[in-house]
């Protein structure tokens, strides 16, 4: 029941409707077979030549006609409208879940994986849950309700629908089980097919460089031959089983009619019961083949909501102690490992509220770790991470999160205005934009701007560059006033001028503000008073930087020996 | 667009052997759909005449019939899927070859996301649309029209009921096709911006979680999910609606038939049987002409489908007619009086330079100032539109474009790593090129520190993410040094580097590269300082040429960015 917990709990508001579905399916089966009844009893009127009875039945099966479709309106469009509110109530439910994932789970977790959750396995559960509501019932009543008629007629027709129904069914799960497999394997080739046109694209100057385009043309040739490869294998399923199953339908109206035939001249059963048979027959065979496609849901659809359970069984955020931070950091004897690899290991440090401190070290050394670690965004760490006394992964998300910010190094840009990308949503007033803006040294470059603060970014909007970006990431940061800061390589794509501005209004900024500083640039480094060195997963060195500058250190090997002046102006 | 789909047509008819085989099928099929309901009335006929073996007969040939339609409609269900596909084959491997060969420019002056579209998605929906939805309708419209013909050849007063509710279920497909297909689009447009939304807040994940604003991204959720909901539900209702009116349609169908058939037999025009197969054959009318509704939709959405990958394909390629299959590099690369523009930008104007055999040159100035176009037009994608360039001499447009780029070795500012292992990407389809090779490379160009503790056969990861920023520069060099080209060109990379691994970089190509041509568009002041010659590029000109220190010495616009960068030397 645990698997299914899931659909039953974002379904629970629509019983009304499933029980409406549930009645008038009944109603619906049993008036459907009605049809093919009267066509038969109007037909036994037609070779009896009584008019007055066969006026009645044909207008009988026209207000049969309009009330079976009215019922089928009604079952239609409620278990749709269940299945869609239960699709609602299932996207809510995980989407905040998801949301509220720990940021180490978006580590582990592809972006495409979690997409396809979203998509496809919540569309397959939702066609499931439509057919399970709409057709399921309908259609096992149908079917009962036929066997229960053909009886009555004569019981030689049930012997024939019970052996076509059985490989109908029988031949039809098959069917879709083949096909499944060649259909999953297209999926993949179609994303590899994907793949390849984007780097072939994206990479078209390397690829010209180094005249490869033949090669590449033979690489995508193969993919589409084998693309097709999987399309003839459908192609073999579909035209064996598709007329297969046509043929053992019209195999079964054949034997009726012969059997059926015979029954009448030979003994009592009329012909009209004939005519009936036969189209309850072609009426009810299209819909059994729908057994067949609904195990084949069923078992695709299982599979997606264990693939979307699986978003539901890592989610850990609980919430936590809520504390005051007043910006000191403290770590003791702190590792960290990713997939067991050690990305950190034995880090000890103390931030005191208001110091403003940089890490330092190679690319790759773990900086960027580390200071997710001590802002609170990953939390399974070895050791011991304090802040205001309080191990970090104990305290409450919310709380830190407005408390300590980290300025990335390549801001996402939200599709919204550039005031919608600094507030975030939040409500901020136009001056609080502008001063956080004007710190970042935006400001200016917004006002240039024909919609000023307004001016849509993003995929429809105008495109900013690396330094615009990082500036509006560093505005972002800003605005909320936390009381820790940290710069994780957040001006690397600045030019020199911006840079010695944004520092200048950053000296002011953080004058009562703890701020940890990444970077490659020794001019951004400067602004702090203190560093630590990492190398090899651990820190080699630490102390004021006016010392470590000018010792023999590692420190000085990393910036004063190296090539600094970085001048491409933007 | 029509003509697009006729030379569609013309190509899938060019397979005369399947083109064939289809029509023969589909004629068979249509045939036994047409026959099969008479079969029925007949045997109704000698069921009520009390002909046994009449029956028998008949009934025999309906089962016979049925199993000749396996046959037809197996060959018939296997010939149009293999054929569709194989054209959608072709009409993907077409639009690809011709990608690799149209002028670069193409590329800068389009998004790749609607290129990319176009060869997978527009693709797939006219794969859709030949494979499963043509042959459908197709035999479908042939079932009705064999049905009408002996319908009218059997009693046409009768078949003339029959038909008077096709003009109906016209009338209602029109009307409401409109508003259904809108609907329709509707709701892909509404399920889009949830699937938008989604993969915005997956990938600003970070950003979401450092400012603290899920709740306001909880509640934008809930907004484009209720539209999606609401959309859906209107849909639905409005195709349950249609499906609903239908079914009454196809009742009165046969109350029709019943009637008018029950008087005609009365008069002894036509036997109980002819009613029956009416019956039958008005039943089979609906789901055809359904289908025929929907048809119409997905005609226009692969009409433009298919315009747009004949588009791709018929994008003009370049032609390259070389006089020299084959040249080396002896003495000097020179360009004179190049212009150039694109997107009626003037990008580069009366450019003139000679770069000597083994000179080390540095190309600086602002973004934007054409350093990058530069290096596009030494290395032919893009082609002057007034002026020359030459290589000893030689104009390099009558050189065979795959041999000159040889003479290159090329290195971006953004390692580009594709799909495959590490080893795949340095070697980079050059066959002859062994492992033994690339590790005597990596030593000798004192990359071990970097690669040390990574192995050449494993896979460069999604889009080389595994790796970090150092390795993959150092992967993308080896790459371009590895055949030990003449020229190499380098984008220098500005902040993506740390300066310990940089330095290792920059010592080894300088090392490695002693002998050879440099052209750098370098950021960085030591980079520039050490290297022979510099051109200062501006607006497309260069505005200062010469070596560094003269340049510092005579005090113009390198001296400047000299003087603001010195402190950080």
């Amino acid at each position: 029941m645990g698997r299914y917990s899931l659909i039953f709990k974002n379904i629970k508001n629509e019983w009304h409707l499933i029980t409406i579905v549930f009645i008038f399916s009944i109603i619906f089966a049993y008036l459907s077979i009605q049809i093919p009844l009267y066509i038969g009893a109007s037909v036994n009127q037609i070779a009896n030549a009584k008019y007055v009875l066969l006026l009645h039945y044909v207008i009988l099966i026209l207000v049969i006609s309009i009330v079976v479709s009215f019922f089928g309106f009604f079952i239609d469009y409620y278990s749709n409208k269940a299945s869609q509110k239960f699709v609602f109530n299932l996207r809510e439910f995980e989407y905040n879940t998801l949301i509220s994932q720990n940021y180490e789970y978006f580590n582990r977790a592809s972006t495409g994986d979690l997409m396809s959750r979203f998509t496809m396995d919540i569309e397959t559960l939702r066609r499931l849950v439509t057919m399970t509501i709409s057709n399921f019932f309908s259609v096992t009543f149908l079917i009962a309700i036929a066997a229960i008629e053909l009886t009555r007629l004569y019981y030689g027709f049930t012997i024939v629908f019970f052996i076509v129904i059985i490989p109908v069914i029988y031949f039809t799960v098959v069917m879709q089980r083949s096909q499944r497999k060649f259909w999953r394997s297209l999926r993949n080739k179609y994303g590899k097919m994907n793949e390849a046109l984007i780097q072939n694209i994206t990479g078209n100057r390397v690829i010209r460089s180094f005249s490869a385009e033949d090669n590449e043309i033979k690489k995508f040739n193969a993919i589409t031959d084998d693309y097709y490869e999987d399309y003839k294998g459908i192609a073999s399923v579909r035209s064996f089983y598709t007329p297969l199953l046509l043929l053992l339908i019209n195999l079964a109206v054949g034997i009726i009619l012969i059997f059926g035939g015979y029954r009448t001249i030979s003994s009592t059963l009329t012909i009209g019961s004939v005519v009936a048979a036969i189209n309850i027959f072609t009426i009810v065979l299209r819909p059994v083949r729908f057994y067949g496609r609904y195990i084949s849901f069923y078992e695709n659809g299982m599979a997606s909501l264990d693939r979307i359970n699986t978003i539901n069984s890592e989610y850990q955020n609980k919430g936590g102690m809520r504390k005051v931070i007043h910006g000191d950091i403290e770590a003791i004897n702190m590792s960290y490992k990713i997939n067991k690899k050690e990305i950190l290991n034995n880090i000890n440090m103390k931030i005191n509220p208001n110091d403003r401190i940089s890490i330092c070290g190679k690319t790759g050394s773990g900086k960027s770790t580390l200071v997710n670690i001590i802002s609170g965004l990953y939390k399974n760490y070895d050791g011991h991470v304090y802040v205001n006394g309080y191990e970090i992964k104990d305290i409450d998300d919310q709380i830190l999160r407005e408390e300590i910010s980290i300025v990335p190094q390549n801001p996402i840009l939200f599709s919204g205005s550039i005031k919608y990308n600094i507030t975030m949503g939040k409500d901020y007033d136009q001056n609080d934009v502008e001063t956080a803006a004007k710190i970042a040294v935006i400001d200016e470059f917004i006002k240039t701007l024909p919609e000023k603060y307004d001016t849509i970014v993003g995929e429809r909007g105008i495109t900013l560059s690396g330094g615009q970006k990082q500036r509006i990431g560093i505005a972002r940061e800003i605005i909320r006033n936390a009381r820790v800061i940290i710069f994780d390589d957040a001006t690397s794509d600045l030019d020199a001028d911006t840079e010695t501005e944004l520092l200048k209004n950053l000296k002011i900024y953080l004058k009562d503000k703890t701020s940890i500083m990444i970077s490659n640039k020794l001019s951004s480094i400067l602004l702090s008073d203190y560093a630590y060195v990492i190398n090899t997963n651990t820190i080699i060195e630490e102390g004021r930087i006016k010392d470590l500058i000018n010792n023999d250190s590692y420190f000085s090997l990393l910036y004063s020996k190296q090539i600094i002046g970085d001048y491409n102006a933007e | 667009m029509q003509n697009n789909f006729t030379r569609l047509i013309k190509e899938i008819l060019s397979y005369k052997k399947n083109a064939f085989i289809i029509i023969l099928t589909v004629i068979t099929t249509s045939i036994i759909a047409m026959i099969g309901p008479y079969l029925i009335g007949i045997g109704t006929d000698s069921i009520i005449g009390r002909k046994i073996y009449a029956l028998i007969i008949i009934g025999s040939l309906y089962l016979f019939l049925y199993v000749v339609n396996y046959f037809a409609a197996n060959k018939r269900t296997k010939y149009t899927m293999n054929t569709s596909q194989e054209v959608i084959k072709q009409l993907r491997s077409r639009a690809f070859k011709n990608l690799q060969y149209v002028p670069f420019a193409f590329y800068s002056e389009r998004s790749s996301g609607r290129i990319i579209s176009r060869i997978t998605n527009d693709a797939e929906t006219l794969s859709e649309f030949l494979t499963f939805q043509v042959p459908q309708v197709a035999a479908g419209i042939m079932g009705i029209i064999a049905s009408l013909i002996i319908m009218l050849y059997l009693d046409y007063m009768l078949a003339l009921y029959a038909i008077l509710i096709i003009p109906l279920l016209l009338l209602t497909i029109f009307t409401m096709n409109r508003k259904i297909k809108f609907n329709f689009i509707n709701v892909r447009r509404r399920i889009a911006e949830l699937t938008g939304n989604v993969g915005e807040s997956i990938n600003g994940i970070k950003a979401i979680k450092t400012t603290g604003s899920e709740s306001r991204f909880i509640n934008s959720f809930r907004t484009v999910n209720s539209n999606n909901y609401q959309a859906n539900v209107r849909a639905v209702r409005l195709t349950s609606i249609f499906s609903s009116i239908v079914e009454i349609i196809e009742g009165l169908g046969i109350a029709l038939v019943l009637y008018e058939g029950a008087i005609q037999v009365f008069s002894g025009i036509i036997t109980i049987g002819i009613v029956v197969a009416f019956i039958v054959y008005v039943q089979s009318f609906f789901t055809p002409i359904v289908q025929l509704s929907q048809f119409y939709n997905s005609y226009q959405a692969s009409s433009i489908a298919v315009s747009r990958i004949y588009e791709l394909i018929d994008e003009k390629s370049e032609s390259n007619k070389y006089v020299y299959d084959h040249i080396t590099f002896n003495d000097k690369l020179t360009f004179s009086s190049v212009d150039f523009s694109y997107s009626k930008k003037n990008v580069i104007s009366n450019l003139n330079f000679e770069i000597k055999k083994g000179e080390k040159i540095a190309l600086i100035g602002k973004t934007g100032a054409g350093k990058t176009t530069i290096t596009n037009l030494m290395l032919k994608l893009y082609y002057p539109n007034h002026g020359h360039i030459y290589m000893d001499n030689i104009d390099i447009n009558d050189i065979r474009t795959s041999s000159y780029r040889k003479l290159f070795g090329v290195i971006l500012q953004e390692p580009l790593l594709f799909e495959g292992t590490i080893m795949e990407n340095i070697k980079f389809y050059n066959y002859e090129i062994t492992e033994e090779m690339i590790k005597n490379k990596i030593s000798e160009m004192n990359l071990n520190e970097i690669f040390n503790n990574i192995d050449l056969n494993s896979q460069s990861g999604e889009r080389g993410s595994n790796l970090s920023e150092g390795q993959r520069q150092s992967i993308s060099i080896l790459r371009a040094v590895i055949t030990d080209p003449d020229i190499i060109i380098m984008d220098e990379a500005t902040s993506q580097l740390d300066y310990i691994n940089e330095n290792n970089i920059q010592n080894a190509i300088r090392d490695l590269m002693k002998n050879k041509t440099i052209i750098v568009i370098a950021h960085h002041i030591r980079t520039i300082l050490n290297m022979d010659r510099i051109f200062y590029i501006d607006n497309g000109k260069i505005i200062e040429e010469g070596a560094p220190l003269s340049l510092i010495k005579n005090g113009g616009y390198f001296y400047d960015l000299y003087m603001k960068n010195r402190s950080l030397l």
